[in-house]
């Protein structure tokens, strides 16, 4: 029995080579740069990629130079999930889907990683808020979730959650859309498993100093929405 | 009369009969369909010329039918700015690029949000749909610097291709499924291959004096067609990578270029307020219209029989060829 098994397989094997290429060499890696979020800097870390049991598979170094990374052997069709862990920068997971193949592929994954320090501003570029409105808009779980995880992932971390206005108007106006603003950002947090005491909502009367309304050509094209921002208060 | 008279007669004469000719057959009437609620940043017809998809500041996607004009569907999701969008080869599905950072397939029968592709580190700026009928591949263009592909199957990223040194204005694949062109604000235009293995660029293109806004292929893969913030557009020979022909088509920005299917008429569109359609083998002005408005966005249907037009104010237009002028339509 065990012999003719041998013999069915080098049979396969024999007469569809491409089965054998596709069986034995079919390999996928994972690559991409490792960037400081704030600063936009390459980084060098460890990165630790497991599948989709929790199993560790690999775990190499970003360059210092570019930020590059490059792990190989994962397999076609299956999920990852790349993790970063260093002392001075917040715990971070990213999913890796691995579409099937049966030639050579790179899945591309490029990571922003935000630095754990006590003042750290973290940017939600994304527009959560109509123009002049406090409540978040349809959608916007998808990217607050991110911060879900992040928050998850650091347990110790507690953050202010800072919105600034769309228009130098009013400033009492200003004050209460900014609070209602990071107040419904906070609630979403909380309903989402992240202690409040973790979480302080504060408004703010004056535009963000670090993204100033576009004036002239380079408003062409844009609608301004003041930013949100998490700043790390303790870790 | 003497002979040199005569002939200057004859000369204007002719000059004169050409010139009502062209202006007989190319002429186009400009009708305002409908509004998104903010300025209109992108147009696309589909490959069948039945339909067409415009985006917009107001964070929306409008598909259209062609020739009619008619508004058929909103799509909503972006948190953003919807800064580009593109049909699949097979006209099943739409793509589109937002300042939310994201890359989102629709499915356009039905208007239904099918994927939300994340990865890209800032806004995404251009997007497009490889032209094969498998729907197979986006590529995409950010902030970032960077253009993405992405497997639409399965969502995943699966290259990155670095190189432009400042953000990546926008893509287009090549109809042979070939090559893909990524224009940036580095001002260089660059040519990579499809194939997976290769990480450099076939060609760097060079010949902007200003960042490169669009880059766009002809139908027959042959011709690269790009145009800048100074309003200069340039014709590349997709092949060698040698200019064909440049020159100064509006006086401002031109966002947005595209190619009629006898590969040689092309239309452009200005913030200077106007509509132009150019013979690329001219270059030869065959047509123009200002629209009293800045226009972010042109696509035209194959024989360029209707323009699209997205504008600054959100109005989309349409611009038909007259019944008269079609008489003369050289088909």
């Amino acid at each position: 029995m065990k012999k003719m098994s041998i013999l069915i397989f080098a049979l396969i094997f024999t007469i569809s080579p491409k089965s054998y290429s596709q069986f034995f060499n079919t390999v996928v890696s994972v690559t991409g740069n490792i960037y400081n979020a704030i600063t936009k800097a390459p980084i060098s870390v460890n990165i630790e990629l497991f599948d989709a049991n929790n199993t560790r598979i690999q775990k190499v170094k970003s360059n210092s130079k570019d930020g590059y990374y490059f792990i190989t052997s994962l397999k076609p069709g299956n999920t990852y999930e790349l993790r970063v862990s260093e002392f001075d920068y917040m715990k971070q997971a990213f999913p890796v889907v691995v579409p099937n193949t049966d030639k050579y592929l790179e899945v591309s994954k490029d990571m922003l990683l935000i630095p754990k320090k006590i003042g750290t501003e973290i940017p939600i570029k994304i527009k959560l808020f109509e123009f002049n409105k406090p409540n978040l808009k349809n959608g916007a779980e998808v990217f607050l979730n991110d911060y879900v995880s992040l928050l998850k992932l650091n347990p110790t971390v507690k953050v202010r959650i800072v919105c600034y206005p769309d228009s130098p108007a009013d400033a009492a106006k200003n004050g209460q859309l900014t609070q209602e603003r990071s107040d419904n950002i906070r609630k979403f947090l909380i309903e989402k498993g992240i202690e409040q005491d973790r979480l302080i909502a504060q408004n703010s009367t004056i535009i963000d100093p670090n993204n100033p309304i576009p004036t002239g050509k380079a408003s062409k094209g844009k609608k301004y929405v003041g930013f949100c921002y998490l700043i790390i208060d303790a870790y | 009369m003497s002979k040199t008279k005569q002939l200057l007669l004859f000369s204007l004469l002719f000059m004169f009969c050409w010139m009502n000719a062209v202006s007989q057959q190319l002429n186009y009437t400009v009708t305002t369909i409908g509004k998104h609620t903010d300025e209109v940043l992108g147009v696309f017809v589909n490959e069948a010329n039945t339909k067409f998809a415009s985006c917009s500041l107001d964070e929306t996607i409008k598909i259209w039918s062609l020739p009619e004009g008619k508004e058929l569907m909103t799509l909503k999701g972006h948190l953003g700015a919807v800064y580009n969008i593109s049909f699949s080869g097979s006209d099943q599905l739409l793509v589109s690029g937002s300042e939310d950072e994201t890359v989102r397939i629709w499915d356009v029968q039905t208007g239904k949000e099918l994927k939300v592709l994340r990865g890209h580190t800032g806004p995404v700026i251009g997007v497009y749909f490889s032209q094969d009928d498998e729907n197979s591949m986006i590529a995409s263009t950010s902030f970032d610097k960077t253009v993405k592909l992405w497997d639409v199957a399965s969502g995943s990223e699966i290259k990155t291709l670095r190189g432009h040194t400042e953000a990546t204005n926008n893509v287009a694949y090549s109809y042979d499924g070939k090559t893909i062109a990524s224009c940036s604000d580095d001002s260089t235009i660059r040519v990579w291959s499809t194939e997976l293995k290769a990480t450099e660029p076939i060609m760097v293109l060079r010949g902007h004096n200003a960042p490169v806004l669009t880059v766009l292929y002809s139908f027959d893969s042959k011709k690269i067609a790009s145009s800048d913030a100074n309003g200069e557009v340039i014709i590349w020979d997709a092949k060698t990578g040698q200019i064909i022909r440049k020159f100064k088509a509006h006086n401002d920005l031109v966002q947005d270029v595209s190619f009629a299917e006898d590969n040689k008429t092309l239309v452009t569109g200005s913030l200077d307020k106007k509509i132009r359609l150019w013979d690329t083998e001219g270059p030869f002005l065959l047509f123009e219209a200002d629209l009293g408005v800045g226009v972010w966005s042109v696509d035209l249907v194959s024989d360029a029989s209707i323009l699209v037009a997205g504008c600054e104010d959100g109005t989309v237009k349409l611009l038909k060829k007259s019944i008269a002028s079609q008489k003369g339509k050289k088909k």
